[in-house]
């Protein structure tokens, strides 16, 4: 049983965190916060260097199968894909636009703050990492965050003066307002435990898996044009007015470590541009 | 200060800081992930006793705090159960004591998860994924045994009387 002591430990503990919970309020706590994650980043820095490689070794050793169906997979579409080259060169003028959006990419890269990932947030429910820029460096709340491909992974939601918090897409709580390259169709792109959700699409919408999704700037939140990933399936029910469209994200979220914030609006579509490039 | 809360306190530090920095490469940022401070106080608490459980519980719920967008405050009460489940098991025979670690910290993991998912306000969510929240319950019991083996040398010695 609980003895008077232990209850007395437990309960005591218990009022601490009350306590430190109340304490959070306060403004100052903000910037002690920020003083204990800048000794902690560092560490889990150093910690997480060291132990990569054993990391990679065991998911390395846990995907050998996995990447060995898919390359048997890849092979196969290779065998299609070559029937196909005769058609796509007609696509050569298509081509030449994808390269021009790689020149705009250029001219727009001072635009991009480099940043890396240096924390993944431990709460269970929430998608969030944190990165090493922050206001000082022209972080600002609402900025988007590019990954890998240069495809949007989520959004500035917070910030400090030196690091601020990601919410990427997958997240409960994130929601953007994305478009359907090819149907130019346009909805809601929200995270869940469902995966990323492209919601207020008609059932009977001229979209199919594989088309291209982007952001949309209907909402003036994001700029347009940021490639977010591409349909995974479409489940659209004739009783229902809007279509469940999952969409499959160009990045990997789970293995996130350098990310590019967009921290002055874009001149040109580059990124649009980009995406074109993508689906072609 | 003893010198058993000092090596609760840099283990406890050091399982933080590798559920942040290398758990999330090994088990790509899922819930379905061992919680290792959960293990490590599990696993103390039933080597020698829950009364130095305190100091890990404020290490790692500040190093955990200070990355999570939930304060430190909720990560305190998240490890407290856990440290509650224990006071149950520390007054067994040593064999059993050992066995119970990993139930602790199974039921301590579940807890934890609960209590963050409420301090986030996505109890809701925790429920849909209970299937990864039993995985986590379960990689942080494996990880507690085996914690619970390695810190059983540390346990007090008791002085036995005459007739004991």
């Amino acid at each position: 049983m609980v003895d008077a002591r232990n209850a007395a430990r437990l309960t005591i503990l218990a009022a601490l965190g009350a306590l430190l919970l109340a304490l959070s309020l306060l403004p100052v706590a903000g910037n002690i916060e920020e003083r204990t994650a800048a000794l902690v980043q560092p560490l889990t820095t150093a910690v997480r260097d060291v132990t990569r490689p054993l990391a990679d070794v065991v998911l390395n050793a846990g995907q050998v199968r996995e990447l060995s169906e898919e390359n048997a997979t890849l092979r196969r579409q290779l065998n299609l894909l070559e029937s196909e080259v005769a058609s796509l060169r007609e696509l050569a003028a298509a081509n030449a636009r994808a390269a021009s959006l790689l020149d705009a990419v250029g001219d727009d890269a001072g635009r991009f703050l480099p940043a890396a990932a240096v924390l993944r947030d431990p709460s269970p429910t929430r998608h969030e990492i944190v990165i090493d820029r922050g206001a000082a460096e022209g972080v600002a709340i609402g900025q988007p965050v590019l990954g890998a491909g240069a495809t949007l992974i989520g959004v500035i939601a917070d910030v400090d003066d030196h690091r601020s918090r990601v919410r990427l897409l997958s997240d409960q709580d994130s929601a953007v307002t994305a478009v359907v390259q090819e149907s130019r169709l346009t909805g809601a792109l929200a995270g869940g435990k469902r995966g990323l959700l492209l919601e207020f699409i008609p059932v009977d919408a001229p979209i199919a898996t594989g088309d291209l999704v982007l952001t949309s700037d209907l909402g003036g939140l994001l700029p347009g044009g940021l490639l977010v990933g591409r349909v995974a399936s479409i489940d659209a029910r004739g009783q229902e007015l809007f279509a469940t469209v999952h969409v499959e994200p160009l990045a990997d979220y789970a293995r996130i470590e350098q990310v590019l914030v967009l921290t002055q609006p874009l001149a040109s579509a580059a990124t649009t541009d980009a995406a074109a490039g993508v689906s072609q | 200060m003893s010198r058993s809360v000092v090596v609760l306190a840099t283990l406890s530090l050091l399982t933080a800081l590798l559920q942040l920095g290398a758990v999330p490469a090994l088990f790509l940022g899922g819930i379905a992930a061992p919680l290792l401070p959960v293990a490590l106080i599990a696993a103390w608490a039933t080597a020698r006793g829950e009364r130095e459980a305190w100091a890990a519980l404020l290490i790692a719920s500040m190093v955990l705090g200070v990355a999570s967008q939930e304060r430190v405050g909720w990560f305190l009460l998240a490890l407290l159960p856990t440290a509650a489940l224990s006071i149950f098991a520390v007054r067994s025979t040593a064999a059993r004591r050992i066995a119970s670690a990993p139930i602790v910290a199974a039921g301590g993991a579940l807890l934890y998860l609960a209590v963050l998912a409420l301090a986030s306000g996505r109890l809701a969510a925790l429920g849909e994924q209970l299937t990864a929240g039993i995985a986590a319950a379960a990689w942080t019991a494996l990880v507690a045994a085996l914690f619970a083996l390695v810190l059983w040398p540390l346990q007090p010695r008791t002085s036995r009387g005459l007739f004991e």
